[in-house]
């Protein structure tokens, strides 16, 4: 089954304007569910909300979804993980000259 | 809609990337592996144990049965950032990997606590990533199991099946 086709509902139906939107997936179990939804996600500019485990919601017709949330993947976002990212990378740089300084 | 790059890094990748880096290109391809993780680039699987794992090495750092190579403040803040990157990880449930674990120590001759990682890779096509080849022969032995395994030492981190020349 193609990422796309397990795409059943996201809210709001507007999403395009939304900044977070909540996508229902249908699937055989959570991971291949997450697998979907972060496709969805970096194709349409969002990073899936990180949750190990996705809700699963019972539609009226009787089926399971799974439902996950996404938020919009902005310059900002991006550029918050760059620094973070590169803090921890420079300390990393800092504690091993000083083991070897050490050793 | 193109599903994204599946990888599993070995405990060993994350020490290099956030507790012990080393010269070279191991350095920068696993801080490019945990960057493409925090952007939402890869989708990245993990067994439980790597928790275990990464703690156990932080705790030598701060002097477990080694010299204290440094401080705790920065132990900490690495510990606390490791977490963070751990919120964009999928791990496994340790129930669901048990038996694939199982078979891949018993056939392939790896040990228990690398067993978890190949089984990981297995389970959901992923690239299993690992800091460099293992004395122990976890990395042929995997190689030879699964195929679709790559080290930080030999293979780019963006063009992985890309052997490096010499």
């Amino acid at each position: 089954m193609a990422a796309s086709k397990k795409i059943e509902k996201i809210d709001p139906p507007n999403w395009k304007e939304a900044n977070i939107v909540q996508v229902d997936v249908r699937a055989r179990n959570n991971i291949e569910a997450i697998i979907a939804l972060d496709a969805w996600a970096s194709s349409h500019g969002f990073a899936r909300v990180h949750q190990n485990y996705l809700r699963v919601i019972v539609r009226p017709d009787g089926n399971n979804v799974y439902r996950g949330a996404c938020y919009r993947w902005t310059d900002e976002e991006r550029h918050s993980v760059h620094a973070d990212t590169e803090a921890v990378f420079n300390r990393a740089l800092r504690i091993s000259r000083r083991a070897k300084q050490a050793s | 809609m193109a599903e994204r790059r599946r990888v599993v890094p070995d405990c060993s990748v994350l020490v290099e990337a956030f507790l012990r880096p080393s010269k070279g290109s191991r350095y920068v391809r696993a801080t490019q592996l945990v960057s493409e993780i925090r952007n939402e680039r890869v989708v990245c699987f993990a067994p439980e144990i790597l928790i275990f794992e990464f703690m156990k090495v932080t705790r030598d750092l701060i002097g477990g049965r080694r010299p204290q190579l440094a401080s705790r403040e920065e132990v900490d803040q690495q510990w606390n950032d490791f977490l963070k990157l751990s919120e964009s990880i999928v791990y496994i449930p340790t129930m669901k990997l048990a038996a694939a674990a199982m078979t891949c120590c018993r056939d392939s001759d790896i040990s228990a606590q690398d067993s978890w990682y190949l089984a990981a890779a297995e389970a959901y096509s992923a690239e299993l990533w690992i800091s460099h080849w293992h004395r122990d022969g976890f990395t042929v032995s995997a190689s030879k199991a699964y195929g679709n395994v790559y080290t930080l030492d030999q293979n780019d981190f963006y063009f992985p099946t890309r052997k490096r020349k010499g």
